[in-house]
Protein backbone atom coordinates (compact mmCIF):
# COMPACT_ATOMS: atom_id res chain seq x y z
CA UNK A 1 0.00 0.00 0.00
CA UNK A 2 1.16 3.37 -1.23
CA UNK A 3 0.91 4.78 2.44
CA UNK A 4 3.26 1.92 4.55
CA UNK A 5 6.04 3.70 2.27
CA UNK A 6 5.90 6.61 4.03
CA UNK A 7 6.08 5.22 7.37
CA UNK A 8 8.84 2.87 6.49
CA UNK A 9 10.83 5.98 5.61
CA UNK A 10 9.59 7.84 8.51
CA UNK A 11 10.65 4.91 10.93
CA UNK A 12 14.14 4.95 9.26
CA UNK A 13 14.45 8.47 9.35
CA UNK A 14 13.72 8.27 13.32
CA UNK A 15 16.67 5.67 13.35
CA UNK A 16 18.66 7.87 11.75
CA UNK A 17 18.17 11.23 14.05
CA UNK A 18 18.56 8.53 16.91
CA UNK A 19 21.89 7.37 16.07
CA UNK A 20 23.00 11.24 14.92
CA UNK A 21 21.85 12.51 18.42
CA UNK A 22 23.93 10.14 20.54
CA UNK A 23 26.96 10.93 18.49
CA UNK A 24 27.02 14.31 18.47
CA UNK A 25 26.21 14.10 22.32
CA UNK A 26 28.88 12.25 22.48
CA UNK A 27 31.58 14.44 20.53
CA UNK A 28 30.38 17.35 22.01
CA UNK A 29 31.00 16.21 25.50
CA UNK A 30 34.41 14.36 24.46
CA UNK A 31 34.92 17.75 22.47
CA UNK A 32 34.47 19.52 25.93
CA UNK A 33 36.49 17.70 28.36
CA UNK A 34 39.38 17.97 25.77
CA UNK A 35 39.21 21.47 25.50
CA UNK A 36 39.62 21.49 29.69
CA UNK A 37 42.67 19.81 29.09
CA UNK A 38 44.09 20.70 26.17
CA UNK A 39 42.61 23.99 24.78
CA UNK A 40 42.65 24.00 20.94
CA UNK A 41 41.70 27.18 18.64
CA UNK A 42 38.65 26.37 16.85
CA UNK A 43 35.74 28.82 15.74
CA UNK A 44 31.91 28.53 17.16
CA UNK A 45 29.65 29.96 14.61
CA UNK A 46 25.66 29.90 16.11
CA UNK A 47 22.74 31.58 14.81
CA UNK A 48 21.91 34.94 16.60
CA UNK A 49 19.27 37.28 15.80
CA UNK A 50 20.31 40.46 16.00
CA UNK A 51 19.33 44.66 14.45
CA UNK A 52 21.82 46.56 13.18
CA UNK A 53 20.63 49.86 12.19
CA UNK A 54 21.79 53.08 11.16
CA UNK A 55 25.30 52.72 8.40
CA UNK A 56 25.66 56.23 7.61
CA UNK A 57 27.45 57.54 4.20
CA UNK A 58 31.02 56.96 3.96
CA UNK A 59 31.11 54.09 6.32
CA UNK A 60 33.70 51.13 5.64
CA UNK A 61 32.75 47.72 6.50
CA UNK A 62 35.43 45.13 6.75
CA UNK A 63 35.35 41.92 5.03
CA UNK A 64 34.95 40.11 8.78
CA UNK A 65 31.77 41.32 9.52
CA UNK A 66 30.17 42.60 6.10
CA UNK A 67 28.17 40.17 5.31
CA UNK A 68 24.93 40.74 7.11
CA UNK A 69 21.90 38.69 6.17
CA UNK A 70 19.00 40.87 5.85
CA UNK A 71 16.07 39.23 4.56
CA UNK A 72 16.24 38.63 0.99
CA UNK A 73 19.46 40.91 0.39
CA UNK A 74 22.93 40.96 1.30
CA UNK A 75 25.09 43.73 2.20
CA UNK A 76 28.84 42.76 1.08
CA UNK A 77 31.57 44.72 2.58
CA UNK A 78 32.63 48.33 0.49
CA UNK A 79 31.62 51.82 1.06
CA UNK A 80 28.38 52.70 1.44
CA UNK A 81 28.23 56.52 0.03
CA UNK A 82 24.61 56.17 0.26
CA UNK A 83 22.27 58.08 2.70
CA UNK A 84 21.36 56.40 5.76
CA UNK A 85 20.79 52.98 5.37
CA UNK A 86 18.76 51.00 8.34
CA UNK A 87 18.99 47.55 8.37
CA UNK A 88 16.62 46.21 11.10
CA UNK A 89 15.65 42.32 12.08
CA UNK A 90 18.51 40.36 10.80
CA UNK A 91 19.31 37.27 11.38
CA UNK A 92 22.72 36.07 10.97
CA UNK A 93 25.83 33.90 12.21
CA UNK A 94 28.62 35.54 14.32
CA UNK A 95 31.65 33.23 14.59
CA UNK A 96 34.01 33.53 18.28
CA UNK A 97 37.45 32.58 18.39
CA UNK A 98 38.16 30.35 21.56
CA UNK A 99 34.74 31.06 23.60
CA UNK A 100 35.48 30.76 26.96
CA UNK A 101 35.20 27.34 29.10
CA UNK A 102 32.05 28.46 30.62
CA UNK A 103 30.32 29.36 27.71
CA UNK A 104 30.88 25.96 26.75
CA UNK A 105 29.89 24.16 29.33
CA UNK A 106 26.85 26.24 29.50
CA UNK A 107 26.18 25.31 26.11
CA UNK A 108 26.75 21.69 26.47
CA UNK A 109 24.85 21.65 29.68
CA UNK A 110 21.78 23.14 27.59
CA UNK A 111 22.47 20.70 24.36
CA UNK A 112 22.30 17.44 26.30
CA UNK A 113 19.33 18.81 28.61
CA UNK A 114 17.48 19.68 25.02
CA UNK A 115 18.55 16.00 23.56
CA UNK A 116 16.67 14.29 26.15
CA UNK A 117 13.30 15.28 25.67
CA UNK A 118 14.17 14.90 21.97
CA UNK A 119 15.16 11.20 22.08
CA UNK A 120 12.28 10.86 24.20
CA UNK A 121 9.90 11.76 21.72
CA UNK A 122 11.94 9.76 18.96
CA UNK A 123 11.10 7.29 20.39
CA UNK A 124 7.50 8.09 21.53
CA UNK A 125 7.38 8.50 17.39
CA UNK A 126 8.96 5.27 16.74
CA UNK A 127 6.22 2.95 18.46
CA UNK A 128 3.12 5.65 16.99
CA UNK A 129 4.21 4.88 13.46
CA UNK A 130 4.76 1.22 14.61
CA UNK A 131 0.88 1.38 15.60
CA UNK A 132 -0.05 2.90 12.34
CA UNK A 133 1.73 0.18 10.49
CA UNK A 134 -0.16 -2.53 12.52
CA UNK A 135 -3.19 -0.64 11.35
CA UNK A 136 -4.31 0.47 14.94
CA UNK A 137 -3.34 4.23 15.63
CA UNK A 138 -6.33 4.83 17.71
CA UNK A 139 -5.49 3.51 21.00
CA UNK A 140 -5.51 5.62 23.97
CA UNK A 141 -1.74 5.05 24.17
CA UNK A 142 -1.12 7.25 20.97
CA UNK A 143 -3.66 10.26 22.43
CA UNK A 144 -1.27 10.19 24.74
CA UNK A 145 1.87 10.17 22.49
CA UNK A 146 0.19 13.21 20.44
CA UNK A 147 0.10 14.97 23.26
CA UNK A 148 3.64 14.68 24.74
CA UNK A 149 4.32 15.77 20.67
CA UNK A 150 2.54 18.68 21.29
CA UNK A 151 3.42 19.71 25.17
CA UNK A 152 7.38 19.02 24.03
CA UNK A 153 7.29 20.90 20.16
CA UNK A 154 5.66 24.48 22.59
CA UNK A 155 8.07 23.94 25.08
CA UNK A 156 11.38 23.30 23.21
CA UNK A 157 10.54 26.31 20.91
CA UNK A 158 10.70 28.65 24.28
CA UNK A 159 13.25 26.64 25.79
CA UNK A 160 15.38 27.31 22.51
CA UNK A 161 14.20 30.32 22.12
CA UNK A 162 15.47 31.33 25.64
CA UNK A 163 18.65 29.70 25.11
CA UNK A 164 19.48 31.47 22.43
CA UNK A 165 18.75 34.92 23.24
CA UNK A 166 21.04 33.99 26.72
CA UNK A 167 23.62 33.17 24.54
CA UNK A 168 23.08 36.28 22.33
CA UNK A 169 24.10 38.58 25.22
CA UNK A 170 27.89 36.53 25.83
CA UNK A 171 27.94 37.42 21.33
CA UNK A 172 27.04 40.84 22.17
CA UNK A 173 29.08 41.48 25.17
CA UNK A 174 32.45 40.36 23.20
CA UNK A 175 31.85 42.18 19.89
CA UNK A 176 32.54 45.55 18.64
CA UNK A 177 31.36 46.83 15.67
CA UNK A 178 32.85 50.08 14.41
CA UNK A 179 31.00 53.74 14.24
CA UNK A 180 27.31 53.57 14.52
CA UNK A 181 26.54 50.49 14.54
CA UNK A 182 25.23 48.31 17.23
CA UNK A 183 24.12 44.94 18.07
CA UNK A 184 21.39 44.44 19.84
CA UNK A 185 19.85 40.92 20.05
CA UNK A 186 16.35 40.12 20.58
CA UNK A 187 14.16 36.69 21.62
CA UNK A 188 13.78 35.02 18.78
CA UNK A 189 10.36 32.34 19.11
CA UNK A 190 10.09 30.02 16.89
CA UNK A 191 6.06 30.65 16.12
CA UNK A 192 5.32 28.22 13.22
CA UNK A 193 6.51 25.53 15.53
CA UNK A 194 4.13 26.86 18.15
CA UNK A 195 1.27 26.69 15.78
CA UNK A 196 1.75 23.12 15.09
CA UNK A 197 2.22 22.29 18.64
CA UNK A 198 -1.11 23.81 19.05
CA UNK A 199 -2.75 21.79 15.68
CA UNK A 200 -1.14 18.69 17.24
CA UNK A 201 -3.57 18.80 20.36
CA UNK A 202 -6.37 19.49 18.63
CA UNK A 203 -5.40 16.16 16.44
CA UNK A 204 -4.88 14.22 19.75
CA UNK A 205 -8.59 15.09 20.40
CA UNK A 206 -9.49 14.12 16.84
CA UNK A 207 -7.81 10.53 17.81
CA UNK A 208 -10.03 10.19 21.52
CA UNK A 209 -13.00 10.69 18.80
CA UNK A 210 -11.78 8.30 16.72
CA UNK A 211 -10.91 5.61 19.49
CA UNK A 212 -14.65 5.89 20.54
CA UNK A 213 -15.73 5.54 16.97
CA UNK A 214 -14.04 2.92 16.30
CA UNK A 215 -14.44 1.21 19.49
CA UNK A 216 -18.57 1.46 18.31
CA UNK A 217 -17.45 -0.21 15.00
CA UNK A 218 -16.13 -2.70 16.31
CA UNK A 219 -19.13 -4.04 17.94
CA UNK A 220 -21.20 -3.59 15.03
CA UNK A 221 -22.41 -7.25 14.16
CA UNK B 1 -27.99 -4.46 26.56
CA UNK B 2 -31.85 -4.39 26.78
CA UNK B 3 -32.09 -6.22 23.45
CA UNK B 4 -31.61 -9.98 23.60
CA UNK B 5 -30.38 -12.42 21.00
CA UNK B 6 -31.23 -15.93 20.78
CA UNK B 7 -29.06 -17.53 18.47
CA UNK B 8 -29.42 -20.98 20.50
CA UNK B 9 -33.19 -21.72 19.96
CA UNK B 10 -33.26 -20.79 16.07
CA UNK B 11 -29.67 -22.80 15.77
CA UNK B 12 -31.15 -25.57 17.13
CA UNK B 13 -34.30 -25.94 15.01
CA UNK B 14 -32.69 -25.34 11.81
CA UNK B 15 -30.38 -28.00 13.33
CA UNK B 16 -27.09 -25.59 12.44
CA UNK B 17 -23.40 -24.75 14.21
CA UNK B 18 -22.51 -21.13 15.04
CA UNK B 19 -19.50 -21.71 12.85
CA UNK B 20 -21.92 -22.84 10.16
CA UNK B 21 -23.98 -19.90 10.54
CA UNK B 22 -21.35 -17.68 10.55
CA UNK B 23 -20.55 -18.90 7.28
CA UNK B 24 -23.35 -19.13 5.58
CA UNK B 25 -24.48 -15.11 6.26
CA UNK B 26 -20.82 -14.10 6.04
CA UNK B 27 -19.55 -12.47 9.55
CA UNK B 28 -16.78 -13.76 11.20
CA UNK B 29 -16.87 -16.56 13.80
CA UNK B 30 -16.23 -14.13 16.29
CA UNK B 31 -18.55 -11.08 15.41
CA UNK B 32 -21.14 -13.94 15.71
CA UNK B 33 -19.75 -14.79 18.85
CA UNK B 34 -20.03 -10.91 19.86
CA UNK B 35 -23.40 -10.92 19.14
CA UNK B 36 -24.86 -13.90 20.53
CA UNK B 37 -23.01 -12.85 24.00
CA UNK B 38 -24.99 -9.59 24.25
CA UNK B 39 -21.82 -7.42 23.54
CA UNK B 40 -22.81 -5.76 20.24
CA UNK B 41 -23.64 -2.66 20.40
CA UNK B 42 -25.25 -2.05 17.26
CA UNK B 43 -26.28 -4.97 14.40
CA UNK B 44 -26.58 -3.81 10.37
CA UNK B 45 -30.03 -4.83 8.90
CA UNK B 46 -28.04 -6.38 5.87
CA UNK B 47 -26.58 -8.49 8.52
CA UNK B 48 -29.88 -9.23 10.36
CA UNK B 49 -31.44 -9.86 6.72
CA UNK B 50 -28.72 -12.53 6.20
CA UNK B 51 -29.20 -14.07 9.19
CA UNK B 52 -33.12 -14.46 8.91
CA UNK B 53 -32.56 -15.49 5.47
CA UNK B 54 -30.32 -18.46 6.47
CA UNK B 55 -32.29 -19.53 9.73
CA UNK B 56 -35.80 -18.56 7.91
CA UNK B 57 -37.20 -16.85 10.67
CA UNK B 58 -38.69 -13.17 12.01
CA UNK B 59 -36.66 -10.86 13.73
CA UNK B 60 -38.51 -10.98 16.50
CA UNK B 61 -38.00 -14.81 16.70
CA UNK B 62 -34.32 -13.86 17.67
CA UNK B 63 -34.22 -10.37 19.37
CA UNK B 64 -36.00 -10.00 22.36
CA UNK B 65 -36.35 -6.54 24.10
CA UNK B 66 -36.47 -6.62 28.09
CA UNK B 67 -36.68 -3.54 29.60
CA UNK B 68 -34.80 -2.76 32.42
CA UNK B 69 -36.65 -2.75 35.28
CA UNK B 70 -36.83 0.45 37.34
CA UNK B 71 -36.41 -0.87 40.52
CA UNK B 72 -33.11 -2.87 40.26
CA UNK B 73 -31.91 0.17 38.44
CA UNK B 74 -30.98 1.79 41.52
CA UNK B 75 -27.09 0.24 41.78
CA UNK B 76 -26.21 1.07 37.95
Amino acid sequence: MAYSKAITVSLLVVKVLRILMILAAGLLTLFVIIQFFRPVNFLVAFPVSFDVYEINEGMELNSSYSKINVGPFELKGGNLRESKTIIENATGRIKIENPSNTFLLTFLILFLLFLFPVYYLLIQLKKFLHSVEEGNPFILENVKRLRIFAFLAIALTIFAGFAQFAGGFYVVSNYNLPGNLSLIHRLNINWGLIFSGIILFVIAEAFKIGISVKKENDLTV
Amino acid sequence: MAIVVNLDVMLAKRKMSLSELADKVGITLSNLSILKTGKAKAIRFSTLEAICNVLDCQPGDILVHLPERKRLRKSA
